[in-house]
């Protein structure tokens, strides 16, 4: 009896140290994560204001569609409401929007916010999508630094980071160096902001790229649906 | 009652795999809960409960995941594989010699999911060492757990 007793301590502990972990995330935050959580409860207040954000947001859809409307030669934008969800596989990182098969979109479409790239769609259904984001370990992409050079980036194991994955040509990564995509992938158009050299190492693919801040915040997004059948599928 | 626990603990282990996730960013690939939880089953329960652990485990992660079903199946398989291959040679009812097991299974598997992953296969000496040491530490910490729950698992037979 007292062994069983023991036992059922023994899991009230275990429980007990898994709700200690809630509060250890907030001490192992970084500063980024931690200007995230602030985020959250800002965005808190501010919906107590509900009927101000939804003019707002009507404003930023808008003015979203406006900033990405010169480089959409060859694309339809789609504006949607874009929602981080924490993925089931520990070192996925994931999303949701509020468009699907209604607005045309279509798995593997190129999806941005005011800040750059936000991720790719990889599965749709009538009234969402489910996206990847970019600092998911599947992501992959072309991009360009500011000497033209080109390289494939993908989503490294680190929250809102990136890392080469290959060198296309003698791409040499410098400080604070931009990274944007080249368009050549047919998923997003060229000179779309990919990141920023954080960290610069050899080989290049150690090198730490910050995709843009708060990633894995809700926000306005658009999406590159290609005029082209079949471009980007 | 013993489903019941298992169920429990099961469901334990990926609570405690979803929250601690944040806290060790990557290394929860190594220091996965719910790969340690099945490690300890694979020493030496019997395969109806091994099989249900991971039945239980690959529903989970298969659910609402953009992973692939390549990344999700085969670190768990190789971590029973080699446990049970690994056990013909070493005790696994020895309370310090089952780690000769565990440790080795737990590495692999994390070689095996960073394989598949980011198509990194590294090798080095001290990146061993270190993923040896941290799997041991809390591998360790979690057996001194459910080596303490073990009498609500009658069937098991685990070292005193």
């Amino acid at each position: 009896m007292k062994r069983r007793q023991t036992a059922y301590w023994a899991i009230g502990c275990w429980l007990l140290l898994t709700l200690v972990a809630f509060g250890l995330e907030q001490l192992f935050s970084s500063p980024k994560r931690q200007e995230f959580n602030r985020s959250i409860v800002d965005q808190a207040i501010q919906q107590e204001l509900i009927a101000e954000s939804e003019v707002q947001a009507v404003l930023t859809r808008q003015q979203l569609m406006d900033m990405w409307l010169p480089l959409s030669a060859n694309f339809t934008l789609v504006p949607a409401l874009m929602t981080p969800v924490r993925d089931r596989s520990p070192l996925r990182s994931t999303g949701r929007i509020d468009r699907g098969e209604e607005s045309g979109l279509t798995t593997g479409l190129g999806i941005v916010s005011s800040s750059g790239v936000v991720g790719r769609i990889v599965a749709v259904g009538q009234g969402w999508s489910r996206i990847q984001l970019a600092d998911d370990p599947g992501f992959v992409i072309p991009c360009v630094d500011e000497q033209g050079h080109r390289g494939i980036i993908g989503g490294a194991s680190y929250s809102g980071e990136g890392r080469i994955k290959f060198r296309l040509s003698h791409l040499e990564l410098s400080l604070n160096e931009i990274l944007t995509t080249d368009g050549s992938s047919g998923v997003f158009p060229a000179n779309v902001y990919l990141g920023i050299v954080a960290e610069n190492r050899t080989p290049v693919k150690e090198s730490r790229i910050l995709f843009p801040q708060n990633l894995g915040t809700e926000k306005e997004v658009v999406i590159f649906v290609p005029i082209e059948p079949g471009v980007g599928r | 009652m013993k489903w019941s626990m298992l169920f429990l603990l099961t469901a334990l282990s990926i609570w405690t795999s979803y929250v601690y996730s944040g806290v060790v960013g990557s290394s929860i690939l190594l220091l996965d809960p719910v790969l340690i939880l099945l490690a300890w089953f694979c020493l030496q329960d019997e395969w109806p409960r091994i099989f249900a652990v991971s039945a239980m485990i690959l529903l989970y992660r298969f659910s609402l995941t953009i992973a692939t079903p390549l990344e999700v199946v085969v670190p768990p398989l190789a971590l029973i594989f080699t446990i049970r291959m690994l056990s013909g040679g070493i005790s696994p009812f020895h309370f310090w010699r089952r780690f000769l097991i565990v440790v080795p299974a737990l590495c692999l598997s994390h070689l095996i999911s960073n394989f598949i992953l980011f198509r990194v296969f590294d090798l080095s000496i001290e990146r061993i060492l270190l993923d040896a040491a941290l799997a041991f530490i809390v591998s360790a910490t979690m057996f001194s757990v459910l080596d303490v729950i073990r009498p609500l698992l009658k069937t098991a037979k685990y070292p005193d």
